[in-house]
């Protein structure tokens, strides 16, 4: 059954995350699971719409599409970390693209995670909350595969 | 260099067919005369053509004079007579004053020279006799070449008609010159064209190259085609085009398998996020019936989910994006990932999963993650098809001086693979119709084309052993890690 959010203890705020992604049906689905999780969830259907909540209110962890038509989920990585708003962001990059270009681009834009669709929800859980409370970590080398 | 021959033979060898006793004393006096060149002749004399002919077919001679009315034989008629019994050998006809028409007619058909009988004129007889051989010599130099050209050569008339074939057109054709020869071709020919032409044989379709050019023969012009069979270099290039043929659909079909299931994975990460909100109970808890509905949904879409991922890789693996990055990798350590993960399977559980290894393992050099999809796929192959027992092994092979590798196996005490089926296992998409062990679990048909690709970036290779009944093993074999001049990282080509 669900897991609650980590870090979720009564009185504590619980984590913020905000997904980007210009799937609406995904980004339902997402927000269905981790607010049932215990995260605090935002949304926004496209990169312009995400800078501008992740300014207005700073979330703990990014979820963020890497291929988007206003602005790719890259252009939004480079934007979060130019501003002193949001430079400390984790970022969690999800993609359907291929791991080895996926990972090298997340490197150079210092994301945190690359995740692969179809990811796991559990999994994804796991790491946001690993991500969300541990300091900035260099990313992690990723399997050949995943 | 050579030394240089002498400009003459020692001795000419002459035959005279003629009957008129005194005219033969003449040119012998004409032949014996003292000369400037030296030349000697030797002259044998037949009366009759019949008897002349005899001669010729048991003795060699430089060149026949020959009279045009002998008692057995008048007029161009002699002559033919002797090319009809094929003889080659340079004549000389001699007439009589007035019928120098004849003359010419002899040459026309294929005399080197004529005398009138009237001469006595030594000098005149003898440089006659020397050019006719001379001629004959150049003649036979011409003829060779085409005999023995290697192409076939046809002329035709200006109707069409053929009137000369060399031995390699005869080949060619499948026809002999005699039934070539007064008959039209069979295909027009044009000066100047150059053009293929199939001729269906006995031994199948043969493919020509007709090049065609203008000649004069016997005075006339004419066409000479000169024929060559391409058969075979039209196969190769035939091969070639397909061979690149099928490279370009090779590449077009990896690049739509990466494409395709590149946009297939996020409606499916959809469709995961949506059955795992129901499996999960957020919208509800469900009857028992829905519970199994949703859970039959769930399983199929990690099954679609391996088939995309399965997919992918093999589109990279096989258009080159692939790198195996190679490098000290522990055989142990990864055989005990790969297993504990499975483990925790529920497919495992109905089977024995034994690990056996060996003593004294050396570090091999490897890509781990890409051998540890290798053993999954195997693994993964041997559960589905095992009785009771699954076993994963690696043992030390080599050394004493030599190189030294370790042997991965993953053996199933399962129904086996039929020996005629082994070959087509690497292939993609094959699922070979074993009898599946119990769980019902069906594979994607990439996996061991998957396995089989990462291989060849391993420079090894995956070998089957199978018993029918009794089961089989998978193994391939890695090289020990060498710490000095590790060959840099490969790509796949």
């Amino acid at each position: 059954m669900i897991q609650p959010a980590p870090g979720a203890q009564p009185g504590q705020p619980r984590p913020k995350v905000l997904i980007i992604d210009d799937e609406e049906d995904l980004v339902e689905m997402l927000a269905m699971r981790l607010k049932a999780s215990g995260f605090e969830v935002d949304t926004a259907l496209d990169g312009p719409a995400g800078l501008e909540k992740a300014r207005q209110r700073p979330p703990d962890v990014v979820l963020l599409d890497n291929v988007m038509p206003q602005m790719e989920g890259w252009e939004v990585c480079h934007r979060l970390r130019g501003d002193p708003r949001t430079q400390s962001v984790k970022i969690i990059v999800m993609t359907a693209g291929s791991p080895g270009k996926a990972q090298r681009r997340g490197r150079e834009e210092r994301v945190d995670h690359v995740v692969f669709k179809p990811y796991d929800h559990e999994e994804l859980i796991g790491l946001i909350a690993q991500t969300g409370g541990a300091p900035q970590a260099p990313p992690r080398e990723e399997g050949y595969h995943a | 260099m050579t030394p240089a021959r002498p400009p003459f033979p020692d001795k000419i060898q002459l035959l005279l067919i003629e009957d008129d006793v005194d005219y033969a004393d003449i040119i012998k006096m004409c032949l014996d005369e003292p000369d400037s060149m030296g030349l000697k002749f030797e002259l044998e004399r037949a009366d009759r053509l019949e008897v002349g002919l005899k001669l010729l077919e048991t003795a060699r001679f430089d060149a026949l004079l020959l009279d045009l009315s002998l008692p057995d034989s008048r007029g161009l008629d002699t002559i033919k007579r002797v090319f009809d019994r094929g003889f080659q050998i340079p004549i000389l006809v001699m007439t009589n004053l007035g019928d120098e028409g004849m003359a010419f007619e002899a040459m026309r058909l294929g005399a080197q020279d004529y005398m009138v009988k009237a001469t006595s004129d030594s000098r005149l007889i003898k440089r006659a006799i020397w050019y006719a051989i001379e001629r004959q010599k150049l003649l036979n130099q011409t003829e060779s070449i085409v005999r023995h050209s290697p192409d076939g050569m046809v002329i035709v008339d200006e109707q069409g008609i053929v009137q000369f074939v060399n031995p390699s057109a005869e080949k060619l054709l499948g026809r002999k010159a005699q039934e070539l020869r007064e008959q039209p071709l069979g295909f027009p020919l044009s000066a100047g064209m150059t053009r293929q032409h199939r001729l269906k044989g006995p031994a199948g379709e043969t493919i020509l190259e007709i090049r065609v050019g203008e000649v004069q023969w016997r005075g006339k012009p004419a066409l000479l085609a000169v024929l060559r069979d391409i058969t075979e270099l039209q196969r190769v290039e035939q091969l070639r085009a397909e061979v690149k043929e099928r490279r370009r659909l090779d590449q077009l079909k990896d690049e739509l398998i990466g494409t395709v299931s590149h946009e297939l994975r996020t409606p499916l990460t959809i469709i995961k996020g949506a059955v795992d909100n129901l499996r999960e109970g957020i919208l509800g808890s469900l009857a028992p019936r829905q519970g199994e509905v949703v859970e039959l949904a769930h399983r199929n879409l990690i099954r679609l989910t391996k088939m995309i991922n399965n997919l992918l890789d093999l589109s990279r693996l096989e258009s080159g994006q692939a790198r195996a990055r190679r490098r000290k990798a522990d055989p142990a350590v990864m055989i005990e990932e790969v297993v504990s993960d499975f483990e925790a399977r529920p497919q495992a559980r109905r089977v024995e999963l034994r690990k056996e290894l060996g003593q004294g393992l050396p570090p091999v050099f490897a890509d781990p993650e890409m051998i540890a999809e290798v053993l999954v796929n195997l693994l993964d192959n041997a559960l589905r098809f095992a009785k009771s027992r699954v076993v994963v092994s690696a043992a030390a092979q080599g050394g004493a001086g030599g190189p030294r590798s370790v042997v991965f196996s993953v053996a199933d005490d399962g129904p086996g693979i039929p020996p005629d089926k082994v070959q087509d296992l690497f292939n993609k998409f094959v699922q070979i119709n074993r009898a599946v062990g119990g769980s019902g679990y069906k594979g994607t048909g990439l996996g061991l084309a998957i396995s089989k690709d990462i291989m060849d970036l391993h420079d090894s290779r995956i070998t089957v052993d199978s018993v029918p009944g009794l089961g089989c093993r998978f193994s391939f074999a890695l090289p020990e890690f060498a710490p000095a001049g590790v060959p840099a990282e490969r790509r796949s080509s």
